[in-house]
């Protein structure tokens, strides 16, 4: 029988769906709920679309911590 | 192109659209004045002038095989193009395959050639007695106005804030209210958010801002004001045709007009001595309003640069003028304030904050280009490179990830099915992902109800045949 | 690269040998009137002067003995004082009625001047002249506007004959109007009283990429300047002009304004002569008598 589910599709490059991916198995060893639904290809994630928000959030702190400050060196 | 042919060929589309969204019995009206014709005449594209020139002096229709050949064949496309746009602006009539000029637009083209004719449509001079007003007065007169313009969008303190400029910034979406209203008695002197579009609006070209501003006013007229859009626009392709430093009577201008006027004097386009004053001038920024062509290559002092940026990100600014330092605060993050300069740093906090705005890095960029030092000018490219790219990776930094809602099709038993679903849904662009080896399929929120019935529909047809 | 922004110049020399028109009014097959040629002129230039709001524009006088500047006027010029200026109507546009104006009174005091009294029997023309003066002009306005680029050209309305001492500074002026890449059209006038085949003026629009016509029908001169000599440079390999399939690169011989195919050649200044000297008339070379 065919499948359908609702969802959101996360489309994004190779490198954030690994942390995407690390983040899921975090909550996962956590115990808590997985908000990957399916893994669609390199680029393409299918997700559960209450966490969305959660996840944007934490991302873009993840992001930030990752970027190269020039500002406070001058 | 230079980017300033650029700009002007931009301004000259957005007027050419303006135009040719005018029914056509206001075009008639609107040729009536010789100014008017000649105004048209220069917004035109080169062949298209050329063959209004041709047809003006001919009396008989020409067939159009006739005006074909007038080009060479590798650019009949460009003909094509000229031709149709002179039927759209409603110069040339296109019947049974001849082209025949419109009459009223050759009559009142003539008139304007030999300086004949029943109409004041070029402007009546009159003496300047007090001599007074030069074209310095002017100028400073422009400058200022437009500064104030674009401080009151900015929200920088200032003190005379007319209501026509409010009226105005409203309307055109550049300003708005922090609760949403529109412009009443009771909060008018609510102070006024400047919006996203007003954000793009500030790093733009000064012609391409007056002119934007310009047709948000001629439909403001046409929608709230009750204004003859037709005189109004008469007067704004007069005074496209007026001398700068010349006084000009106020006696043949209609009521409209002169309103017209009232209103733009806050915009530095005319300068009045007192309300009541019988003569007006037009100043720079009037007289090549239709001109399509800089502001800036006549005026010197203005489009002197005075950024500098370095490739260690730092930004230099050789101002003092409040507009200016409060336009660069939008994107730097200013360090340091001087007597004849600011200096700041392009930071990655700053251009974001800048783009969550809604400003685009191309908008940075062509800002800082345009106003570059003239030592930074002589290098190739202007700013460097480094800094480019960078801010362009900031802005692709917030596109990293792109979240859609979407219905996953999975679990296909058989392909002709997936691929029946799939050839519907891809000509509606409801397809978002497929994979065809996986047999998974991910559709919009949208396309999900037109799938679901489509897969409805085909199970049917599909029972229906099994059961025969 | 000509491209649409640039700077349209004209400068527009006009024959205004008094002769030559006197003839050709009386002409029994074509008669020009002078007065309505200027006039179909001067709109052809309002032409001009209205597809772009910075085009520049000189027209000169190339009299029987002088070349004069008809436009623009030197500012101290008394024509321009401001108190006696008559002031602009309403329905004229201020940079035709300028020219216009300036045209006119120049071309009346041109033809008033008691100096060229004596000259005005003489069929000549100072065509030479006043190409050198257009060609300074064009040069001033390339220097003044160096960010923006000029685009130039000189129309040329003749009615004269060929002046053979004129030859030299002729070509001079067609090799330096081809070093600055102005094209020289010519518009010619010829009828059986007047005109006549000129041998310069083709030879200067061929070595420019100019245009020449010859006018058929003189009534309708407004329709062939608008349809051959309003497009500017830019335009030129988009339209379809008319340009002259033989040129005539005969030259003339300069003792008699013969036609020559086979001459003789100064070897110092090119000149043509159809017969042997011992001293070159043109540059006073003076040649070893033949062995």
């Amino acid at each position: 029988m065919v499948k359908a589910r609702k969802g959101t599709l996360l489309e994004c490059d190779p490198a954030v769906k690994q942390i995407v991916q690390d983040l899921d198995n975090k909550k996962s060893e956590a115990g808590e709920k997985r908000f990957i639904l399916e893994d669609l290809d390199e680029t393409h994630l299918f997700i559960d679309p209450c966490e969305v928000e959660w996840l944007q959030k934490r991302l873009d702190e993840i992001l930030e911590e990752n970027t190269y400050r020039f500002d406070d060196v001058a | 192109m230079s980017s300033s042919a650029e700009v002007a060929k931009g301004v000259t589309n957005s007027i050419q659209e303006y135009l040719q969204s005018l029914p056509r019995q206001t075009f008639d009206q609107l040729y009536a004045q010789p100014a008017t014709c000649l105004a048209t005449l220069r917004l035109l594209p080169p062949i298209a002038k050329q063959v209004v020139m041709r047809l003006l002096y001919t009396q008989k229709p020409v067939a159009k095989a006739d005006v074909e050949v007038w080009c060479f064949p590798d650019h009949r496309g460009d003909l094509q193009d000229s031709l149709s746009k002179l039927s759209r602006l409603h110069i040339c009539t296109d019947y049974e395959e001849h082209l025949q000029m419109n009459r009223i637009f050759q009559e009142n083209f003539h008139n304007a050639l030999v300086g004949g004719g029943d109409h004041v449509s070029f402007g009546q001079p009159m003496n300047d007695n007090k001599g007074e007003v030069d074209i310095a007065l002017l100028d400073r007169h422009a400058a200022e106005s437009w500064e104030t313009v674009l401080h009151q969008l900015v929200g920088t303190p200032g003190d005379r804030r007319p209501k026509a400029v409010t009226k105005l910034l409203l309307a055109s979406g550049l300003q708005e209210f922090p609760d949403d209203g529109g412009y009443s008695e009771t909060n008018e002197h609510q102070k006024m958010n400047i919006t996203s579009k007003g954000f793009q609006f500030l790093l733009l070209d000064v012609n391409v801002q007056v002119w934007s501003l310009l047709l948000q006013y001629l439909g403001l007229a046409e929608r709230q004001l009750n204004m003859d859009i037709v005189q109004v626009l008469n007067f704004l392709f007069q005074i496209g045709s007026l001398e700068l430093g010349q006084a000009y009577s106020v006696e043949p201008l209609t009521d409209t007009q002169r309103r017209v006027m009232e209103d733009l004097k806050y915009f530095g386009i005319f300068y009045q001595r007192t309300k009541k004053s019988r003569k007006f001038y037009p100043t720079r920024m009037a007289t090549s309003l239709t001109s399509g062509s800089m502001v800036s290559s006549r005026k010197p002092e203005d489009s002197q640069g005075y950024i500098i940026v370095e490739t260690n990100f730092r930004m230099y600014a050789y101002t003092d003028s409040p507009l200016q330092i409060a336009i660069l605060s939008l994107f730097v993050s200013l360090q340091a304030r001087f007597q004849n300069m600011v200096t700041g740093l392009i930071t990655r906090d700053a251009i974001r904050e800048a783009l969550t705005k809604g400003i685009t890095s191309d908008q940075i960029i062509t800002y800082l280009t345009a106003h570059a030092h003239p030592e930074l000018k002589k290098q190739s490219p202007i700013l460097p490179q480094t800094v480019i790219d960078q801010i362009r990776l900031w802005e692709m930094e917030r596109n990293r990830l792109r979240l859609s809602g979407a219905w996953l099709y999975s679990d296909f038993t058989d392909l002709n099915e997936f691929t029946q679903i799939v050839n519907y849904a891809e000509p509606l662009g409801a397809v978002l992902w497929k994979n065809e080896k996986r047999r998974t399929l991910a559709v919009t929120e949208e396309g999900h109800e037109n799938v679901k019935s489509f897969r409805k529909r085909a199970a049917a047809a599909r029972a229906g045949g099994a059961g025969r | 690269m000509s491209c649409a922004e640039d700077i349209n110049l004209l400068a527009v020399v006009v024959d205004t040998n008094p002769a030559a028109w006197a003839a050709a009014a009386s002409d029994p097959d074509r008669p020009l009137d002078f007065v309505k040629i200027i006039e179909q002129l001067l709109i052809f230039i309002n032409a001009h002067l209205s597809l772009k709001f910075d085009n520049e524009l000189a027209i000169i006088a190339s009299h029987a003995d002088q070349s004069q500047f008809l436009y623009p006027l030197p500012p101290a010029d008394p024509l321009d004082a401001a108190d006696d200026e008559p002031s602009k109507p309403a329905n004229v546009y201020k940079q035709f009625f300028d020219v216009d104006r300036a045209v006119v009174s120049k071309l009346k005091e041109l033809v008033d001047d008691k100096r060229t009294k004596s000259a005005e029997h003489e069929n000549r023309s100072m065509v030479a002249g006043s190409l050198a003066l257009a060609l300074s002009y064009i040069n001033r306005i390339k220097r003044a506007n160096e960010n923006n680029s000029v685009q130039s050209r000189i129309l040329i309305l003749s009615i004269s004959p060929d002046l053979p001492s004129q030859y030299i500074p002729t070509m001079n002026c067609i090799f330096a109007a081809q070093k600055v890449s102005t094209r020289i059209d010519v518009c010619r006038f010829s009828g059986r009283k007047y005109g006549g085949e000129s041998v310069f003026l083709p030879q200067a629009s061929h070595i420019t990429a100019g245009i020449y016509l010859d006018i058929p029908e003189p009534s309708n001169l407004l329709q062939y300047l608008l349809y051959t000599f309003l497009p500017e440079p830019s335009m030129r390999k988009t339209l379809l002009l008319p340009h002259k399939d033989q040129v005539d690169f005969r030259a003339a011989c300069f003792c008699h304004k013969n036609v020559v195919d086979v001459g003789y050649v100064c070897s110092v200044c090119l000149s043509i002569f159809c017969s042997l000297s011992k001293k070159c008339p043109t540059c006073q070379t003076v040649f070893p008598a033949p062995k």
